[in-house]
């Protein structure tokens, strides 16, 4: 039983932690808290829905076309919206009420473009693996392997290549990036980029472990500030880290409570470790 | 190589800088100094499009500079180091000095070079966390970023502050050796006069208005500059 739940928890966990991971980094370097995040979260999964359900493609095919395409729409907010309101020098707060505005725009345009309705992937559906006497399905596995391999890509990223270095130069200091001779605004493009990315690899994660609902990322993005505030705001290993610890702690406390509660034991935690430790486990004060 | 005419500039409604014009010619050594809140910094930060010009001129080897966007000032070949703030703490020293190489990324290697032969100190470190360095390797760290593309011309906003006094000799002889391998430096610094003895020329700024200018030289010996700048 208990071990059952540590699979489940593992499994939410991960994709909480690849979602919180662009949220963390877009908070790093624009310094707000992106709302919209649950709803491109939401925005990836209906794209691979359309190709996969509607359009017959396959459901592969239809993921990498949802995370091409959910990108360019990252940059070409970054054009539209962000970028001339960094121009303006627009402060934290007139960026977060029009993420929220975007957020409800996301959200009622999918409800118009394809219902409100629960919908799923077409894909057979398939016995799980029994393990002793826990069961695992073959999407949990999936599940586990893609999140694995998209936070070693992260990591692959901010360490080795030029451009993922320089997005964590832009987290530490952006005055000090442009004085340097960065172009901030294309490093700025690509964290975008990386952060949508996974949001739609994240919300077809979830649509596979779920369902496909409009409401989807909006209920994911509770515990995705609560795991990037855990693991250190505008830190993406903190977020990893932070998103498993989520996970972990909602499904775990079913064992002893009710369901309903999970929610509530997701962010207990997080109170008591922000009071040990305000700066998140991973972030330096 | 670096001329400024007239130059007016500040925040948002308020002047700091009321008609400055310095020249900082090839291979000098230039200081401007001036009590604090003479706009020393802003005049700096203006040079590098970071505070609005108003009105005047900025020539840089012949180009007008004026209205360049930063990172396009840096790619005709000037590098800044900031007061404060002027190391990413969370990157390596390696990171660190590759950022400085973000626009040519092909110079990098030659310029890591030239950066370890100035500060040798940092070969054995490249892979440290600059934020637990200490405050003097930190600003090897802050030079040496600004130097690897080798520019033509350095600014540097007082480069010995928070350092010892022995630090700051070496700094001062650090700014010299730099400055023999061919970059033009202009250097704002509180401490007037070791900074001018490694000058060539200096200017003497307050209000946002040059008050003196003339060689290095002249300046340390000026009776009014010595008693209203140097503290007596």
């Amino acid at each position: 039983m208990l071990l059952q739940l540590l699979v489940n928890g593992i499994v939410l966990g991960s994709i909480i932690a690849l979602a919180a991971i662009g949220l963390s980094m877009v908070y790093g370097i624009l310094k707000f808290a992106n709302f919209a995040h649950g709803d491109f979260l939401t925005f990836g999964a209906y794209l691979a829905f359309v190709f996969n359900v509607v359009f017959g493609f396959y459901f592969i095919l239809a993921c990498a076309v949802s995370v091409i395409l959910t990108a360019m729409v990252g940059v070409g907010c970054d054009y539209a919206i962000w970028r001339p309101m960094r121009m303006k020098n627009a402060n934290r707060v007139t960026l977060i009420i029009i993420s929220i505005g975007m957020a409800l725009f996301i959200r009622n345009l999918i409800i118009f473009m394809w219902g409100a309705d629960i919908k799923r992937y077409a894909l057979p559906v398939k016995r799980g693996i029994e393990f002793g006497t826990i069961i695992i399905t073959q999407n949990q596995i999936v599940e586990i392997v893609v999140a694995v391999a998209c936070m070693l890509l992260v990591h692959y990223i901010l360490k080795k290549t030029f451009i993922g270095k320089a997005m964590r130069a832009l987290a530490d200091d952006i005055d000090l990036a442009k004085v340097s001779g960065i172009d901030v605004d294309r490093v700025i493009r690509y964290t975008w980029v990386v952060g949508m990315a996974l949001a739609s690899v994240s919300g077809i994660l979830y649509g596979l472990l779920a369902n496909i609902n409009p409401n989807m990322g909006w209920f994911l993005l509770l515990p995705m500030f609560a795991a990037t505030i855990l693991g250190g705001i505008g830190n993406p290993y903190g977020a990893m880290a932070g998103g498993i610890m989520i996970g972990l702690a909602q499904e775990l406390s079913t064992a002893i409570l009710p369901p309903e509660y999970k929610m509530a034991v997701a962010f207990a935690i997080l109170i008591i470790v922000l009071l040990l430790r305000p700066q998140g486990i991973m972030g330096t004060s | 190589m670096l001329k400024l005419i007239d130059v007016v500039s500040g925040y948002t409604d308020v002047d700091i800088i009321k008609g400055v014009s310095i020249e900082v010619g090839k291979d000098e050594i230039v200081t401007i100094i001036g009590p604090n809140g003479s706009g020393k910094s802003t005049l700096m930060k203006t040079i590098f499009g970071l505070v609005k010009l108003r009105s005047g001129k900025i020539m840089f080897r012949d180009k007008d500079i004026s209205r360049l966007r930063t990172d396009r000032i840096v790619q005709a070949g000037m590098g800044y180091v900031p007061q404060e703030r002027n190391v990413f703490p969370s990157l390596t020293v390696l990171e660190n000095l590759e950022m400085g190489a973000f626009i040519q990324r092909d110079r990098f290697e030659e310029g890591l070079e030239e950066v370890f032969t100035i500060f040798p100190e940092l070969k054995n470190k490249r892979t440290q966390k600059v934020g637990t360095m200490s405050g003097g390797e930190q600003k090897m760290v802050a030079v040496g970023r600004a130097l690897i593309l080798m520019p033509a011309l350095l600014l540097l906003d007082e480069p010995s502050s928070g350092l010892s006094p022995k630090l700051r000799d070496v700094l001062f002889n650090k700014i010299v050796e730099i400055n023999e391998l061919g970059t033009s430096l202009l250097v704002v610094e509180q401490n007037a006069k070791m900074a001018l003895s490694v000058s060539h020329r200096g200017y003497v700024l307050e209000t946002g208005k040059k008050r003196f200018e003339g060689e290095a030289k002249r300046l340390l010996e000026n009776e009014e500059v010595k008693r209203l700048y140097l503290g007596g």
